[in-house]
């Protein structure tokens, strides 16, 4: 994964700025932000869990993604070690997602409530590079 | 951005400001939280709302405003269903009925805790799970669920868990009708099922405070309230139910939109006429999240109890722990109001703001009539909190509403700059506060520091004539999210 993310500051909330050669590694990035932002980032080995987003635009797909990892987060109690993102259109992606059980790891993160569409964007700049911005509520 | 000054406490964002305003903007604040709430950002977001169509009167903010997300923090908008006005699911936010409520008891500080505060605290702590993602007091099955979407504090209490009495000082008696279970996903319900009872993390909090200051006798007495007391505030609200309703409704609204013609200045507006289907099944989904809100601080509040009974090894009756009320600040509701002379049903969104009805008001409780509804609003850990009562001219103010904290006015990042958790903790020790955090590290990002100055705000909210003040009391022991 070269995607990259960079936190946006916000007076109340949190942003992320992600980058990538790719559309994907823009989603990798996502993914990477967020289990960050979680403290539950633990990169390496986990058991395969597979995420397909529909949005209604690429924008839309970044939040959708987000939340889908939040609730996968949530609803098992897992913490992520991996993502690997297939986008083949503007409205719908594959992903394989490295998760494994929580456990009694101790979650030094946020509590993020949900992906936002403030100032929501997905871009590819002139240089080729792929861009996205979003805030999610903490 | 141009503000007018309108009066010492109020600024109006005219028309214009930016395209498509049906009404101005107005914002309750002094001269210097104007000027940081345009800095902020957070104007431009009260002109955005103002384009929201139906709308009526103003687009309104709080003084406690700060930059949010389409809405600002502090942001009022009423829109009425006979002149097309929509629900928009960003102006109620991913916490729906995120709220405050306030136990008092009839423990004095000096005489009787003073000693024993760091015990209360740490067995608070244990007993009222809290931090990201943590399971709560109760696990339910999807019945159950259903049950407590339905019919809030209703269900706990029918389960012999709280007081009779605590319904009737919960707003809405505890149930906010028209709640449409069969609305609310199959996320959100498993996401909600094990979460009941449960302080969640980031600005959630309990506090054991003392009251320090009473500035209206006669409305203390009615609560219950005197100084030197004990009391316990509690922040917290609807957890995985409120955070998936709102993203399941905002996709869907994302989606009818544009069929509806509807443009909005930030996607995070997205927004549907009342009367539309979509609108109706949100407005049912988000009463459940509020249900269910309700009932999770209903349920807090019993491991509340058990805690000072064990510390004190005193029946929670005998102590005197009664709820002053519970009072949301995320949520939107039908309410009646008098617009250009005539009676109409709106729906009021408050986007961190808190209802303020003046005395009187039928849907307050009846020991409350004579004073106007209290309003709790929580200082930044480390800083006083308050007791408000609405008053007579908040509803023609600012559709009866008020602020509902400090406000945050610095970011999390910046916030950690000053200040590690640790250090911010052996200040607050310094100040005599026992604090117990899930984490050190992320106790800087809630450190009074980033917030404005609670006083500051309360007094403005006076000022306008928003609410007013009756008790300031100051914590003696934090325990966070």
């Amino acid at each position: 994964m070269t995607g990259s993310f960079e936190i946006l500051e916000h007076t109340a909330d949190v942003g992320l700025r992600l980058t990538g050669s790719s559309p994907g590694e823009v989603f990798e990035a996502a993914g990477e932000g967020v289990a960050t932002l979680l403290g539950a980032w633990f990169p390496g080995g986990g058991k395969e869990h597979l995420v397909e987003t529909i949005a209604v635009d690429r924008e839309a797909l970044l939040a959708g993604w987000i939340d889908d990892l939040l609730y996968i987060h949530e609803a098992e109690d897992v913490v992520f070690c991996g993502f690997e993102v297939e986008v083949p259109d503007e409205v719908r992606l594959s992903a394989r997602v490295l998760i494994a059980p929580r456990d009694d790891r101790e979650l030094e993160g946020v509590g993020i409530k949900a992906a936002t569409y403030h100032r929501l964007r997905f871009e590819q700049r002139s240089d080729g590079i792929w861009l996205a911005e979003i805030y999610v509520d903490v | 951005m141009n503000l007018e000054r309108v009066s010492p406490y109020a600024w109006r964002v005219p028309v214009g400001t930016v395209p498509g305003m049906h009404v101005p903007g107005l914002v309750f604040a002094t001269e210097e939280m104007a000027t940081k709430a345009v800095e902020d950002r957070a104007v431009e977001q009260v002109a955005n709302v103002a384009t929201l169509p139906g709308i009526v009167r103003a687009s309104y903010a709080m003084p406690d405003i700060h930059w949010g997300y389409g809405f600002p923090i502090g942001g009022v908008a009423a829109t009425d269903p006979e002149r097309g006005g929509v629900v928009s699911p960003g102006g109620v936010g991913f916490d729906i009925s995120c709220g405050v409520r306030l136990v008092r008891s009839e423990l004095e500080w000096e005489r009787d805790v003073k000693d024993d505060i760091d015990a209360l605290v740490h067995t608070l702590g244990q007993r009222v799970p809290r931090g990201v993602g943590t399971k709560g007091r109760m696990h339910l099955s999807r019945g159950e669920m259903e049950k407590v979407l339905r019919d809030g504090v209703r269900f706990p209490l029918s389960r012999g868990i709280g007081w009779e009495e605590d319904a009737e000082y919960c707003e809405d008696g505890g149930v906010v009708e028209d709640a449409r279970p069969e609305h609310v996903s199959d996320r959100a319900v498993e996401r909600g099922a094990p979460q009941l009872g449960s302080l969640g993390a980031g600005n959630h909090f309990l506090e054991v405070q003392v009251v320090e200051e009473l500035y209206d006798d006669r409305a203390a007495n009615v609560m219950g309230l005197f100084a030197g007391q004990v009391c316990l505030m509690l922040h917290s609200g609807s957890r995985g139910v409120g955070h998936q309703t709102c993203t399941d409704f905002l996709k869907v609204v994302d989606k009818v939109m544009p069929s509806l013609g509807i443009e909005v200045a930030d996607r995070q507006l997205g927004c549907v006429p009342i009367e539309h289907q979509a609108a109706q099944e949100y407005l049912g989904a988000m009463s459940a999240a509020a249900n269910y809100a309700r009932a999770n601080r209903h349920v807090m509040t019993d491991g509340i109890r058990e805690s000072f009974e064990q510390v004190f090894n005193r029946s929670a009756r005998d102590l005197g722990l009664f709820l002053v009320y519970d009072v949301a600040h995320n949520l939107a509701k039908m309410e009646p109001f008098e617009v250009d002379g005539a009676r109409r049903t709106l729906c009021v969104h408050r986007k961190g703001a808190t209802r303020a009805f003046g005395p009187n008001h039928p849907d307050l409780p009846a020991a409350y009539r004579d004073i106007g509804q209290p309003v709790v609003i929580p200082g930044s850990m480390g800083t006083a909190s308050f007791v408000l009562v609405g008053t007579a001219e908040s509803g023609e103010r600012s559709f009866a509403s008020t602020c509902h904290g400090a406000g945050r006015a610095m970011s999390r990042t910046q916030a950690k700059k000053m200040m590690s958790g640790p250090e911010l903790k052996k200040s607050l020790e310094e100040r005599g506060i026992t604090v117990a955090a899930s984490h050190w590290r992320l106790l800087a990002e809630e450190a009074p520091y980033a917030y404005k100055d609670v006083s500051q705000v309360v007094d403005a909210c006076e000022g306008a004539g928003l609410s007013r003040k009756v008790a300031r009391l100051r914590p003696v022991g934090v325990v966070k999210g």
